[in-house]
């Protein structure tokens, strides 16, 4: 698979990294296998995505991805995080395919953020 | 000398540039001769073995035993001690099954070392946990190596030592155990503490001589050896084998059968149930023919060379950290490598873009990269068929994704 220059860009220049610190939902998750760690902050108002945030170490797959995830997820509603599927991920990230040995990379934020709809209350 | 060319694999383009192949600890690529030996045998030879009345199965039973013997003779043992597993996984769960489960009780200690690939760990863990049994871990040094002092303080303050079980050498740093000597130390302390040697990263390219390392289990895999996948190696001491009960049981592995009861064949027989993987088994030793016609020897001088080259050039790169030390003395042809700020699987995914085939990730040996303080690394393994010029592409590629991200990550 290739490794588009766009989304080294996003990886290099992220928009969304950082910390919210009211967040009303924090959310971890890691790929152990390959040591990436994600970190995402939701700030919610009236069931809508206020602000979303993220850090974290990893590869360009899983940070460009977490980035696109909440760019995507803010300022729509709080049910559109679990309506996130597989596909929304790969078209989110305008990957066609991914080399079976990076799927986890991918799915990182995607399941990191499937912790976040079983929540309600806030967490630090 | 051009080895390459015996290789149709190494011909192939990856995403339009020539193929540099250097996950070789992983498993190499096949010559021709292999791969003509697998089509031969399903042409003309296909039976099963040790049971048909026929030319066909004559043939095939000939053929699977010449393998056996040519093993044998390629690792100096007697050819009723070497066992044809599926991998070298599978030979150490057969040790930790059938030896382990018989022999080990609880309050036993067995050392490993933190060299070791998961497949030398899990097998022991969940002994462990079965028989609430000891595990102690060698230390290992800066350059990789396992720490010898370290060693003798765990042999002389643990309790009931029955086995220590190491690799031979290191599948993520290429580091060389100095086995002989780490079953001398063994012996010494206690003559019956057993030794089990994870041979699958030394057969392929250093001279194996059961009968010098003294051990009492050594395991390797034909696919790392320019063999065919589905062929693993257990070698055991006669006396130790003959004890110990089957592992997988059923047709093959039996003398007479009642109706409640049976009796086993002899080793190695006696491990060896079902049908075998037999076409493989018999292509493998077209694998050991090459390897022998090749020399040893050659192999080893084309290894050192290239990771003294690799080691070299990679550290002259800016960012790189090449894992393992300077000094390169008793070391194999495997080189991990980090780049600043870029996590391995983007380096050998980018690497993979210009044709350079590299591992990245934990190799295996989760335990290890605790140790050397990372959570993944790209890894380059060189064989007999890579030359300097397969470095330079490695190097350029390198030079690349250095580029690629060169104008730094916001955070």
């Amino acid at each position: 698979m290739e490794l588009k220059n766009s989304l080294i860009d996003i990886y290099k220049h992220p928009t969304n990294r950082g910390v919210i610190k009211d967040a009303d939902l924090t959310i971890t998750g890691s790929n152990e296998s390959c040591g990436d760690k994600v970190t995402i902050y939701l700030k919610i108002e009236n069931d809508i995505v206020a602000d979303a945030k993220f850090e974290g170490e990893g590869c360009v797959l899983s940070m460009a991805g977490t980035d696109l995830l909440l760019k995507y997820l803010k300022h729509k509603k709080t049910d559109e995080i679990t309506k996130m599927t597989t596909t929304k991920m790969l078209e989110l990230l305008r990957l066609e395919g991914v080399s079976p040995g990076r799927v986890k990379c991918v799915l990182l934020p995607l399941n990191t953020m499937s912790g976040a709809s079983g929540q309600k209350s806030k967490t630090t | 000398m051009n080895p390459k060319a015996d290789f149709p694999i190494l011909s192939r383009q990856i995403n339009d540039q020539p193929l540099v192949y250097l996950d070789n600890a992983a498993t190499t690529q096949k010559p021709q001769v292999v791969i003509d030996a697998l089509t031969e045998f399903y042409k003309n030879h296909n039976a099963n073995v040790h049971r048909g009345n026929h030319t066909l199965s004559d043939e095939a039973t000939t053929m699977y035993e010449e393998t056996r013997q040519t093993v044998a003779k390629f690792i100096n043992a007697n050819v009723d001690e070497v066992i044809f597993t599926k991998n070298a996984t599978e030979s150490i769960n057969l040790v930790a099954y059938s030896w382990g489960r018989q022999s080990l009780h609880e309050g036993d200690t067995v050392i490993l070392s933190e060299l070791e690939h998961h497949s030398n760990l899990i097998p022991w863990y969940v002994l462990a946990k079965e028989k609430n049994l000891k595990l102690e871990f060698i230390k290992i040094d800066d350059r990789g190596h396992l720490n010898l002092n370290h060693y003798q303080n765990l042999l002389d303050t643990c309790k009931n030592i029955k086995l220590v079980a190491v690799t031979a050498v290191s599948n993520v740093l290429g580091s060389v155990v100095p086995i002989t000597q780490v079953t001398q130390m063994a012996k010494i302390k206690n003559a019956s503490i057993k030794v089990l040697i994870d041979g699958s990263q030394w057969v392929p390219s250093l001279k194996t001589d059961i009968r010098r390392f003294d051990c009492d289990f050594f395991v390797f895999s034909a696919h790392k050896m320019l063999g065919p996948t589905g062929v693993g190696i257990l070698w055991g001491r006669k006396e130790i084998l003959d004890e110990m009960s089957p592992f997988l049981t059923g047709g093959s592995m039996i003398d007479e059968v009642g109706r409640l009861e049976a009796t086993y064949a002899k080793t190695p027989q006696k491990f060896e149930a079902g049908t075998p993987n037999i076409a493989d088994v018999v292509a493998f030793k077209s694998a050991v023919d090459y390897l022998n016609k090749f020399g040893l020897k050659n192999v080893e001088k084309i290894e050192t060379e290239l990771l003294k080259y690799a080691t070299t050039e990679l550290q002259r790169i800016d960012g790189v950290t090449v894992y393992g030390g300077e000094d390169l003395t008793q070391k194999l042809g495997i080189v991990s490598f980090n780049i600043k700020d870029v996590h391995p699987h983007d380096v050998s995914t980018i690497l993979d873009s210009v044709g350079v085939a590299v591992r990245s990730g934990q190799h295996c040996a989760e335990p290890l990269m605790k140790c050397l303080g990372v959570s993944a690394t790209v890894r380059v393994s060189f064989y007999l068929y890579n030359d300097k010029r397969d470095v330079d592409r490695l190097v350029a590629g390198v030079k690349k994704v250095k580029e690629i991200f060169s104008d730094g990550i916001k955070k």
